[in-house]
């Protein structure tokens, strides 16, 4: 019994997808050499007994003509004098006269035989001539004569036929080269792909146990593998990419959600130590925390579902103007209490095609937002402007405003600028939420510095 | 912003033992000593439980079924005062029970129950011909004041032209709000607020229930808004009186109450 690791190393190869490749290779390669010199070969033979043909033709012709014209005399004379010319092939003749009586130079009448490639249109016999005790094969034309003499023209084939000998053996050495040199060449190119796409799947089993961070080595040379290298690099660029977010996402939940968490697991600690006198102001901060947590979590729910496009809320054509002036009225004794000052400029009307209530939504955050971060006795400045196709809605405040290396990224979830985590309540989704629903009607939003503040602004389709 | 102590009332004691402290009677047995039948349609066992322990707690009779056919037959046969309906039922789903009733004439006071994630069809819930809409999760005092505005709603049947609640009143022709003879100059808005409380004494309503009735959007404000509005308006109500009529409900809501 063979060991076990040799068992595996033959499987391996004759089992593995190079040998099968090769393997068929190998058989199509064989299968159009043959065919392509074995077309050669018939072409190349059909030539040369084509040229025996004429030949016969034309010596039957000339043979015929002399003895029409002069007998069976002038047509041995011409045999004697033309025929010695004619060494390879071979010239024989023969005449057998009406009168029974046999001339020529071939002896006995010759038995005919019919020749094997007739079918290719070869219009010739062949027979066999004794010469030196030599037995040889020559090609023949016959022709008969009303008086019932027969005129038979031989020429040998031997020459004809060595040709062919010849030219049969330079092909099959050629074929057997050819497929020896194409098989040597398909295993080295394929075993060098086959390589290739091993490198590739080691560095994908690495990414696969974890390391996100392994790439694909980029081809030198221009073309489909060096095209594919860059794709799946790209590919694991942007999952890395996603896979950080996630990441950061669920970092921040954690951190976020641990806070208030604590605070609350503490109240709960605190209400069985306490004797019972602060026990409901306990329990109704307790409320206050849990109900904070869950809107939190409800908030988190709503921009995943908004994301995912599976609301399927009722779009409607609707004024964004009174959008707009409802939630400044709404949000009006706010801004008085911190004595902020909102102006707005706004056309008298603004039709839009969208969710009322997530554009409400979107609006009341943003003005949220800038009254909360703009300083007591401040300005907020609310611009609506529209042409035919959008509109452009600009929040201006003079607040604390946004750290330019934090602006793209308060639309992430639960991101909070660092330095206003402990000062202002809130949970790090209301941008997120803006830029959900704002994605959601195919509009944009963008930051920037107001000096000093902030301004928002969002562009929106008029209709989607 | 912290309201004024004297108006804060726990809501889990108010709801729990209404009666007791003789100023504030809620829910199911101020209106009438009948007690109030509520159908539950819901398959989800847990949910059904917490509402069901939720609505007996405060003295309501709940009768609960566990999917969409079983829900329709006791819905036409039964005399509720209101009917909660999940929207996603086995055998048959809710907006459908809401339909055949309605086709059955049968204008029960209807709430739906939606989970957050499910498609989002509140227009068309209530296109069908549901009363109100509440996405779970949700609290349980948000329940109990929407089914207590429900109820009420199928009592009071008669326009009226006057609101009265204690020595507070709104003439709802002239808009002219008054207390004790004194004559309040209100905003629109404050105007709309006063009137949905007025038409709701005695009932706590909630946050929601206000920016939904009164500003008209269904919507989740960051910060709690809807508190500074009620104290421009408890500024120009109550201020200068003994008598506070406009409360908070701690963890709920507002009540307009009238003193004993």
């Amino acid at each position: 019994m063979l060991p076990n690791k040799l068992v595996d190393t033959y499987r391996g190869v004759f089992g593995s997808y190079v040998f099968r490749f090769i393997s068929g290779y190998a058989f199509w390669l064989s299968i159009s050499v043959f065919l392509l010199l074995g077309i050669i070969y018939s072409l190349y033979a059909r030539d040369i007994y084509r040229d025996i043909e004429q030949q016969l033709d034309y010596e039957l012709g000339q043979i015929h003509d002399h003895y029409v014209e002069g007998g069976v005399l002038r047509a041995r004379q011409y045999v004697q004098t033309h025929g010695a010319e004619i060494t390879a092939p071979k010239l024989l003749y023969s005449l057998l006269a009406s009168d029974g009586e046999l001339h020529g130079n071939v002896g006995p009448p010759p038995v005919l035989e019919d020749f094997e490639f007739a079918w290719a249109g070869l219009n010739f016999q062949t027979f066999n001539y004794q010469e030196h005790g030599q037995d040889l094969r020559f090609a023949a034309v016959t022709r008969g004569y009303d008086d019932g003499s027969e005129l038979l023209v031989g020429l040998s084939l031997i020459p004809a036929e060595d040709k062919i000998q010849l030219m049969f053996d330079l092909l099959l050495r050629g074929t057997v080269v050819t497929i020896l040199l194409g098989v040597i060449g398909g295993a080295v190119i394929s075993s060098k792909l086959l390589r290739q796409v091993e490198a590739f799947n080691t560095i994908i089993r690495k990414i696969l146990a974890g390391d996100l961070s392994k790439r694909l080595p980029i081809n030198r040379y221009s073309g489909d593998f060096r095209e594919m290298e860059i794709n799946i690099n790209k590919m694991l660029d942007r999952l890395q990419e996603l896979m950080a977010g996630v990441r950061r996402v669920s970092d921040n939940i954690a951190h976020d959600l641990r806070t208030p968490l604590t605070r609350l697991r503490n109240h709960v600690a605190q209400l069985e130590l306490s004797g019972g006198g602060h026990k409901e102001e306990i329990i109704a901060s307790l409320s206050t925390e849990a109900d904070e947590l869950l809107a939190t979590f409800n908030a988190a729910l709503k921009i995943a579902q908004i994301e995912t496009g599976n609301r399927q809320s009722e779009f409607n054509r609707h004024d964004f103007t009174t959008t707009i002036l409802d939630v400044i009225e709404l949000y009006e004794p706010v801004a008085a209490e911190k004595r902020i000052r909102i102006s707005d400029n706004l056309p008298r009307e603004a039709s839009i095609e969208g969710d009322r209530d997530l554009l409400f939504q979107v609006v009341a955050n943003l003005l949220d937002n800038a009254i909360k971060y703009t300083g007591e006795g401040g300005l907020i400045e609310i611009i609506l402007q529209q042409d035919a196709d959008r509109l452009k809605l600009q929040f201006r405040d003079n607040g604390i405003g946004i750290p330019l290396a934090d602006r793209h990224r308060v639309f992430e979830r639960f991101f909070r600028v660092e330095a206003s985590r402990s000062e202002y309540p809130g949970n790090g989704l209301g941008l997120s939420l803006v830029a959900a629903v704002v994605d959601y009607h195919q509009g944009k939003i963008d930051l920037y510095d107001n000096n000093p503040g902030l301004c928002v602004s969002v562009d929106l389709p008029r209709s989607t | 912003m912290q309201p004024e102590a004297s108006s804060v009332y726990n809501a889990r004691r108010l709801s729990k033992y209404p009666n007791n402290e003789g100023k504030v009677v809620t829910m199911a047995e101020n209106a009438s000593s009948r007690p109030k039948i509520i159908l539950l349609v819901e398959d989800d066992k847990n949910v059904a439980e917490f509402i069901c322990n939720g609505l007996r707690d405060n003295g309501y009779i709940v009768d609960h079924v566990g999917d969409g056919d079983q829900g329709l037959r006791r819905a036409k046969q039964g005399q509720f005062d209101t009917m909660i309906i999940d929207r996603m039922l086995p055998r048959r789903d809710g907006l459908s029970i809401i339909q055949s009733l309605r086709a059955a004439d049968i204008q029960t006071p209807v709430l739906i129950l939606s989970a957050l994630g499910e498609v989002d069809d509140r227009v068309k819930g209530l296109k069908v011909g549901a009363d109100d809409y509440l996405v779970k999760p949700f609290a349980i005092e948000e329940l109990l004041a929407r089914v207590e505005v429900l109820i009420r709603r199928g009592e009071v049947g008669h326009a009226e032209t006057r609101l009265t609640v204690g020595d507070l009143e709104m003439d709802l022709l002239t808009h002219k709000v008054t207390r004790a003879g004194e004559v309040f100059n209100l905003q629109p808005r404050e105007y709309r607020l006063l009137e949905y409380l007025m038409k709701h004494a005695g009932q706590v309503v909630t946050r929601t229930m206000l920016l939904e009735n009164v500003w008209d959007y269904h919507f989740d404000p960051q910060t709690n808004v809807i508190d500074v509005h009620i104290s421009r308006l408890r500024q120009k109500i109550d201020k200068g009186f003994d008598n506070q009529l406009l409360h908070t409900v701690r963890g709920t809501g507002y009540v307009l109450n009238a003193p004993e």
